[in-house]
């Protein structure tokens, strides 16, 4: 967790949180020290995960290796701006009920704002 | 006239005479201290005679360069070393340079971009670019005549540098526009210093591209395109953490590429242990071609064949 942009994902990550959600734990990936917190939330919405990847692209290959981890509802955070994402990675996880996305979309999962 | 000869009797005579009487006082000294029985003073005259000659040898540089200098710069002894050291400040200016320059996000709509670059300006670059003086300063001898201009070029970048960083409030308020268009940065010094430091890592990234050749064609991997990118191009070796591969594959389907994954984890074990260095690698199936080629493009990259 030396990474700058890890402490700046992170950082961004608990400024957003309020009362209503809870970090029930958080596991550090093997490998790239990535974080996968699991999330529950008081307001009736589901429990999910939040996987923390600093990965420059994410591709299907980069997906799949860490699919394993998660289920239909939970989140890819890239905690970047500079992160891109491969359309068949998008479309990929989609299908599996996964989605990707930055800062922007993480608020809007974490409160289910549509 | 007087420091020409100077100089000409320190370069031709004097620095090789002392180097010729240290050389031989402590041949003497060593032969001396064989004869000898008390350890202790033994171990004590090698630490104070191994103190002295770094102390003479600073005292030369100094008198050598006519100029004060810098205790707390890093000992250089040669152009590559300098080269490595500058390379280093650069890669960490460029890096933020690029992540967070308003002006190349095209994103970018507030003030908020602009002051935190700015903010940047002032408390990284600037002081790196500080830190890139001193080292020319310091070491100037060792840069050969033929690639002094453009270090000359560097230096008078960062002086005009540091003038728009200290006064760039007030000649904003005052409407004025500094001109420094003749003193951008010099994207030929840059490319003079990764020039260098390519020279010094060409061993190591041949050992590197034959390990990967080999250890991919032993574990049969699917790769039509496979190219290094990344800090080993543009930093020294000994410095970098990791080593970036980018692989273009021709696989296509939820099977093979993670077949194609496992495998390739396993190389990255097989490299950790060989290089003691972490390969990180990024894998573009048939699919996500476009993506891979725009990627590829923005980098400077070298192709394995």
């Amino acid at each position: 967790m030396t990474k700058p942009h890890y402490r700046e994902g992170i950082r961004f990550f608990e400024k957003i949180l309020d009362e209503t959600v809870t970090v029930v734990k958080f596991n550090q990936i093997p490998n790239d020290n990535w974080l996968l917190y699991h999330i529950s939330r008081s307001n009736e919405l589901n429990d999910f995960n939040i996987l923390f990847i600093d990965e420059y692209n994410i591709t299907v290959e980069k997906y799949y290796e860490y699919s394993d981890l998660l289920s239909k509802g939970d989140f890819i955070y890239q905690m970047g701006n500079w992160q891109f994402i491969t359309q068949e990675a998008f479309l990929t996880a989609k299908n599996d009920g996964i989605l990707i996305g930055k800062a922007n979309v993480l608020k809007k999962i974490l409160y289910e704002i549509f | 006239m007087i420091l020409k000869i100077y100089d000409f009797l320190f370069e031709k005579v004097l620095d090789k005479l002392w180097k010729i009487c240290f050389g031989s006082g402590f041949g003497i000294y060593l032969i001396n201290l064989l004869k000898s029985n008390i350890l202790f003073w033994q171990l004590l005259s090698i630490v104070l005679l191994f103190l002295l000659m770094m102390t003479v040898y600073l005292l030369n540089k100094m008198l050598h360069q006519n100029k004060t200098y810098r205790l707390n710069s890093p000992m250089i002894f040669s152009y590559n070393d300098l080269c490595i050291k500058i390379n280093r400040i650069l890669y960490e200016n460029n890096k933020i340079f690029q992540h967070n320059a308003p002006f190349l996000n095209p994103n970018c709509t507030g003030q908020e971009e602009t002051t935190n670059w700015h903010t940047l300006e002032e408390t990284i670059i600037n002081p790196n670019n500080k830190k890139i003086l001193n080292l020319i300063e310091d070491n100037y001898n060792l840069i050969p005549s033929s690639d002094k201009d453009l270090f000359i070029k560097m230096k008078q970048h960062i002086h005009s540098f540091n003038e728009v960083i200290n006064n760039r409030n007030e000649l904003a308020e005052e409407g004025i526009s500094f001109d420094y268009s003749n003193n951008r940065f010099p994207k030929d010094f840059e490319s003079l210093i990764k020039e260098k430091i390519k020279m010094v890592n060409i061993k190591y990234i041949n050992d590197i591209t034959k390990f990967i050749k080999n250890s991919f064609k032993k574990n049969s991997i699917n790769a039509s395109k496979i190219y290094i990118y990344g800090s080993l191009l543009e930093d020294y070796v000994e410095i970098i953490q990791d080593v970036d591969l980018l692989i273009f594959s021709s696989v296509n389907d939820k099977k093979n590429i993670i077949e194609q994954s496992k495998k390739l984890q396993h190389v990255t074990q097989l490299f950790r242990k060989k290089f003691k260095k972490d390969l990180h690698i990024q894998f573009f199936s048939q699919n996500e071609e476009n993506e891979f080629n725009n990627f590829i493009s923005k980098l400077n990259n070298k192709e394995i064949t």
